[in-house]
């Protein structure tokens, strides 16, 4: 899940966001252990937002080229659709891109992977039938 | 907990590249039969704009720019931009956010989306040049 404060990627039964602080619950933001609300640590300069939104762009490239390419093209697609809608400011869309990028990316990964396993299996197999003739 | 073992697998990745390596370095995919076939071309018959990359590689981790150039010319040129990719998603991983103005203008992600189905397409063709295109014919002018 994505932060609503900040848009950094946490896990998704996170209680509260890794980077800000900002209770999921509660919707309170950047809480100490004491309960009480603290003003959010601000140092150096403030953290764009979208800054930390992946979009998987490697993984998408990779998978495409070594896997099994009809599942990687739509994982490159919304990858550039994470880029282009950070540019455009809209981070609930890039947010929703990468998403979709990141379940392409295992699609493509885990479609690849068992068609390989079938592969292997249908070479060992035919090896244990010639080796019976 | 859970932050904990994302850093271990997170670790792996550059180990498990690394362990990729040595093995493409020793073993070459164009005669030993340790590596899987690529399942595009295992189902189809036809080149996937991967086929060769593995040789392609192999060739590259012995020097041999001109071999690899002729298995997967797209992987030899794509490798240096993967590199920088997953290099920026390490920074994403380690600082938390990626660097300020590095975002790459989706508009060319989809250029080299267009780009790899295109030669993966025209590596099919049986026709002069783009046959030539086919993992290793190049070698066999």
């Amino acid at each position: 899940m994505f932060c609503p404060q900040c848009g950094a990627s946490n896990v998704d039964n996170a209680v509260a966001c890794a980077q800000c602080g900002r209770n999921f619950q509660t919707g309170a933001t950047g809480t100490s252990t004491t309960g009480a609300p603290t003003p959010l640590p601000v140092t150096g300069t403030l953290i764009p937002p979208g800054a930390t939104v992946p979009n998987y762009l490697a993984f998408a490239i990779l998978s495409t080229i070594f896997c099994c390419i009809p599942a990687g093209i739509p994982a490159i697609v919304y990858s550039s659709q994470v880029n282009s809608k950070l540019m455009a400011g809209d981070l609930p869309g890039a947010q929703a891109a990468s998403s979709n990028a990141k379940l392409w990316c295992w699609i493509s990964f885990g479609l690849g992977l068992a068609t390989i396993g079938v592969c292997v299996l249908g070479g060992v197999l035919g090896i244990l039938g010639s080796l019976r003739h | 907990m859970r932050f904990a073992m994302k850093k271990y697998l997170f670790a792996g990745v550059p180990l498990s590249g690394l362990a990729g390596g040595i093995v493409l370095r020793v073993f070459d995919p164009a005669s030993c039969g340790i590596f899987p076939p690529c399942p595009f071309h295992y189902l189809t018959g036809l080149y996937c704009p991967g086929c060769g990359s593995l040789r392609a590689i192999h060739q590259l981790l012995h020097g041999n720019l001109e071999a690899a150039w002729a298995m997967n010319p797209l992987t030899v040129l794509l490798l240096p931009f993967v590199g920088c990719a997953l290099a920026a998603d390490a920074m994403v991983r380690i600082r938390g956010r990626r660097l300020t103005g590095w975002i790459l203008p989706g508009f060319w992600i989809q250029v080299l989306c267009g780009i790899i189905v295109v030669f993966g397409v025209v590596r099919n063709l049986p026709v002069y040049p783009f046959n030539l295109l086919a993992p290793g014919a190049l070698l066999h002018l």
